[in-house]
């Protein structure tokens, strides 16, 4: 529990600005979100297709890294520089993760500096921090593009079991993708953030939370808009990752003499098993396999969810004992709880809602999206932490004992695990040999007795005791934990009056050089990637421009002045000269603007000719004709199973030697995403309220209902009582037409430049 | 030794303290008074027979007061502000658990600590050997014989929670006047031996809670 020493903590301090953004990050090990506080609460953003998530997966390739989907796509291909469940690496030693563990990844894990778990990719070591960074980096983009302003500051959140080293290595990669932590926030309680919003009645819950890699689960008071952590238990090595593997080992079983178990052959059986585990969630029997058409093997199963669920049972198991672990430490029983909750994909797993209910003697509560709601709940806390709601509060809880090593290598508890944070406590020690002048006080973290089996945070020494006899000398010794769990230990002796004190940093972790190193790469990165980014915005945007000027101007003059149309096409030759260069942004910019200002008395002019063109009243009737779509029906949807002979579903097998784009975003779709389920109420502004100013949105939803219009031959009286009829539009129905001509640019763009 | 809490009033407001370390009315974070124990910090009086309810309510209010969060923009204030959180969360550890808010008590009233006195009645620890034993048959026979003994082992704390209201109570009595001074010594005493016994019994049933927990994880 302690620190880089980063200054995002005292940075929010004094000035409290409102306008500053601060992210919700759920960093998952399987999955990744982003989520912001939108002027209408918290909200998912999603990518332009509508899918929330960003798979925590990277690909290297060739010197440069593929992230995602897209990187999912790659996996079959390049097995070993595909790097999935880095999570379960963090802030871990290579000694620490079992053969069996490090068997189950297709990539190189080797041991790094001061026996640190890297990956080896190409020859070269890098640390999964760095791996997170990239993933991270990749939702900070999508923050950015989705809300059209730089994003500097995040909440990540962990889980509630991640040691303090986990939590360092966390920090660490936000930093390298250029985010300051201002929180690092527990899964769990962020879920309870989540759900305290519409549900802010007193009483205890408990957050069931089992993901792609870890489980935990947390017991929550709510009382009078603040929530207290009870009590907590986890495991950081369990969850869906896990019923893969059962299902990887049953296919590998049945697989020929002829089949050579390569990295690509597990990729491939690695995604088959997760489709089959998600299919077997809604069908009592999956036929599933893979198909390696390098050797012309085919390796295929049928399995029915009684044996799945068997093959689980004993995971499954060890969830539940955490969950009476976590109850007996909150001194609660199954009556007392008000709800329970689930969070993580795999909670979808029905054995594992079956156990649930018969555990806590109770149906669980299923409001929110269990794959959303930790995101929502780390963008409740950015709110919070912004100064914006103030009716809600969260207490954490100190996840780990905290102590100091004694004489003979036993560890002292000075702070038990789940204290509420921020948390104090203060215990004497004393010399055991005589005339000992100095104390090292070795602060570690851990539930075990002896030091060897806790984890070591950092060692500070007391010099200038009194030469005294063995037991004479008291030294206090103060732990102090702040609301980020950053650990203060202070020594005093108490005769004398010396002291010392640290803040805590793990000795564990990274040395600053290093540090100091990856956060200078990642910013060099960080400000190319923000410049071409920039750049490729810009250029659409200018692309945009020219044609739907030349458009305009193909049709007639307007009656423009010669002066302006001049000017326009002076304009138009700067900005074609810069277009697809690389110079600086800042340049382009100049002269887009200068584009855009030359187009102004053009644009005024064709508003008002639109306005008034009365043309084309049949596409009137066509729009209210057609139905409603709402937004979410456009994400892609799941395809139909196909039902075999005996109710079977069958599944299409991986297949290994079929080229894989990863460009293409529909096939990465088919083998990570075919059978989701089907994807849940949109949490965006969509549901919510609509407003002039969400132009685009409006766009897409008129584009959706007619996408055939012709945008010159719409009457604008028209799309004005269309977007007033839109669902949750609570815009102006006054508004002018400059907006409804806004809208059309983004929806009908293609249209109109085809019609001209 | 109970101390009804004196009114106190803000440093920058003049406004009466509903929480001694920040004022609800101006927000100003109060100097760190060293007479405050876990009782005061609470805005608690001082005594074993705590209305558990008001404890309860008191550590949301003041944990709103003093969250780090919420500590705004004065200087220093996000530290003072985790400061006295972490005394509020201390001070509701001590005070919630009724074991630790009698040793708490006593060592406020001078002692002696139980590294000082370890005095138990006389055949007391063969009679904990047999509880021992109790214990681990209950784990093995099963589900009643565990809720029968935790009962047991309940009734038994009470019991000593009774006997410490009364010691307490009667120790508040005497007052501090100097002609009492071996009265309270006794009482201390006898305080002492009953805290003693109880932490043998809290032992007890933390074992039989925690091996039921293991049992049934396994």
């Amino acid at each position: 529990m302690s620190g880089v020493g980063e200054s995002g903590v005292s940075g929010n301090d004094g000035e409290r600005n409102d306008n500053e953004l601060i992210v919700g990050i759920d960093l998952g090990t399987t999955n990744s979100l982003v989520a912001w506080f939108g002027p209408d609460g918290p909200v998912v953003l999603r990518d332009e297709s509508g899918d929330p998530i960003v798979p925590s997966v990277v690909t290297y390739r060739q010197g440069e890294t593929v992230v995602g989907r897209a990187a999912l796509a790659l996996a079959i291909e390049h097995p070993n520089t595909t790097l999935w469940s880095i999570k379960r690496l963090m802030g871990r030693g290579f000694a620490d993760l079992g053969p069996a563990e490090r068997a189950a990844l297709p990539y190189v894990v080797a041991a790094g500096e001061r026996g640190l778990a890297k990956v080896e990719v190409d020859g070269r070591l890098v640390g999964p921090e760095e791996v997170s960074a990239l993933i991270l980096r990749e939702l900070k983009a999508r923050a950015e593009r989705r809300i059209g302003r730089p994003v500097a500051k995040a909440v990540i959140t962990v889980p509630a079991y991640f040691d303090d080293a986990q939590r360092q290595a966390t920090r660490l990669a936000g930093k390298l993708a250029g985010l300051e932590v201002v929180r690092i926030v527990n899964e769990p309680t962020a879920a309870a953030l989540a759900y305290g919003l519409d549900r802010t009645k007193d009483g205890v819950i408990a957050v069931f939370d089992l993901g792609g890699g870890t489980f935990d689960v947390s017991i929550l008071e709510l009382r009078e808009g603040i929530f207290r952590v009870r009590a907590t238990a986890g495991d950081t090595r369990l969850g869906g990752d896990d019923f893969d593997q059962k299902l990887v080992a049953r296919l590998l079983d049945r697989a020929p003499a002829a089949a050579v178990v390569d990295a690509s052959l597990r990729q491939a059986v690695k995604q088959a098993a997760e489709r089959a585990k998600i299919a077997l969630s809604e069908c009592d029997s999956v036929q599933w396999g893979v198909v390696d058409e390098r050797r012309g093997v085919e390796i295929d199963d049928t399995i029915t969810r009684a044996e799945f669920e068997a093959l689980i049972e004993p995971e499954v198991a060890r969830a539940l004992a955490c969950c009476r672990r976590a109850l007996a430490d909150a001194e609660l029983a199954p009556a007392d709880l008000r709800a329970v909750v689930l969070v993580g994909g795999s909670t979808r797993v029905p054995l594992v809602r079956r156990r649930v209910e018969e555990a806590f003697r109770r149906k669980p509560y299923i409001g929110l999206d269990p794959e959303l709601v930790v995101a929502l709940g780390a963008a409740v806390q950015a709110d919070i932490l912004r100064g914006g709601a103030r009716d809600l509060l969260l207490l954490d809880v100190i996840p780990l004992s905290l102590g100091l090593e004694t004489y003979g290598g036993a560890a002292a508890k000075v702070l038990m695990r789940n204290t509420p944070i921020p948390a104090q406590a203060s215990d004497t020690f004393t010399t055991h040999v005589a005339n000992q002048t100095a104390i090292d006080l070795h602060v570690v973290q851990g539930e075990r007795e002896l030091v060897k089996d806790c984890r070591s945070l950092g060692r500070f020494r007391l010099r200038g005791l009194p030469p005294l006899q063995a037991g004479m000398v008291r030294v206090d010794v103060q732990f102090l934990v702040d609301e980020n769990g950053v650990l203060t230990v202070h020594a005093k002796e108490r005769f004398t009056g010396i002291e010392a004190a640290i803040e805590v940093v793990p000795s564990y972790g990274l040395t600053d050089v290093e540090v100091a190193r990856m956060v200078d790469e990642s910013f060099r990165f960080a400000r190319q990637d923000f410049e071409a980014h920039q750049r490729i915005d810009l250029e659409n945007e200018c692309k945009t421009m020219l044609a739907a000027t030349r458009a305009v101007l193909a049709v007639g003059n307007h009656g423009l002045d010669e002066a302006a149309r001049e000017e326009i096409a002076a304009a138009e030759r700067a900005v074609g000269a810069l277009l697809g260069g690389n110079g600086a942004v800042r340049e382009l910019k100049a002269v887009y603007d200068r584009y855009v200002t030359a187009t102004v008395p053009l644009a005024g002019i064709v508003m008002s000719e639109v306005a008034q063109a009365a043309i084309g009243g049949k596409t009137v009737e066509q729009v209210l004709a057609s139905q409603p779509t709402g937004y979410a029906e456009t994400t892609p949807k799941p395809p139909a199973l196909e039902v075999g002979a005996a109710g079977t579903v069958v599944l299409d097998r991986v297949r290994i030697g079929a080229k894989v784009d990863a460009a293409d975003g529909g096939n990465c779709g088919a083998l990570g995403e075919g059978f989701r389920a089907a994807p849940a109420p949109r949490m965006e502004k969509v549901v919510g309220k609509l407003d002039w100013k969400d132009t685009e949105e409006i766009g897409i939803r008129l584009f959706e209902r007619q996408p055939k219009v012709d945008p010159l031959t719409v009457r604008f009286t028209e799309l004005h009582r269309q977007i007033c009829a839109l669902d949750g539009f609570v815009g102006d129905p006054k508004k002018s037409n400059e907006k409804v001509l806004e809208a059309i640019q983004m929806a009908w763009l293609d249209e109109y430049q085809a019609a001209h | 030794m109970s101390r009804v809490l004196a009114a106190i009033d803000c440093s920058q407001c003049r406004q009466p303290l509903e929480n001694p370390q920040r004022c609800r009315s101006c927000g100003a974070f109060q100097a760190h008074d060293p007479r405050r124990d876990h009782f005061s910090t609470l805005a608690l009086d001082r005594s074993f027979d705590l209305d558990e309810a008001a404890l309860e309510r008191r550590v949301v209010q003041f944990s709103r007061d003093l969250h780090p969060d919420l500590a705004g923009g004065a200087v220093g204030g996000k530290a003072r502000a985790v400061l006295g959180a972490a005394q509020v969360n201390e001070a509701y550890a001590v005070l919630r658990d009724r074991f630790r808010r009698g040793e708490y008590l006593l060592q406020l009233g001078g002692g002696p600590t139980a590294a000082q006195d370890k005095a138990v009645p006389d055949g007391f620890l063969e009679a904990m050997l047999d509880e021992r034993d109790a214990v681990d048959a209950a784990l093995a026979a099963g589900t009643e014989a565990c809720d029968a003994l935790a009962a047991k082992f309940t009734a038994t704390l009470r019991g000593h929670e009774a006997v410490l209201t009364r010691a307490f109570a009667d120790l508040t009595r005497l007052g501090d006047a100097t002609a009492a001074e071996t009265a309270r010594a006794d009482l201390r005493g006898r305080l002492r031996r009953e805290l003693n016994v109880m932490n043998y019994h809290r032992t007890l049933a933390r074992d039989l809670r925690e091996g039921r927990r293991d049992k049934e994880g396994a």
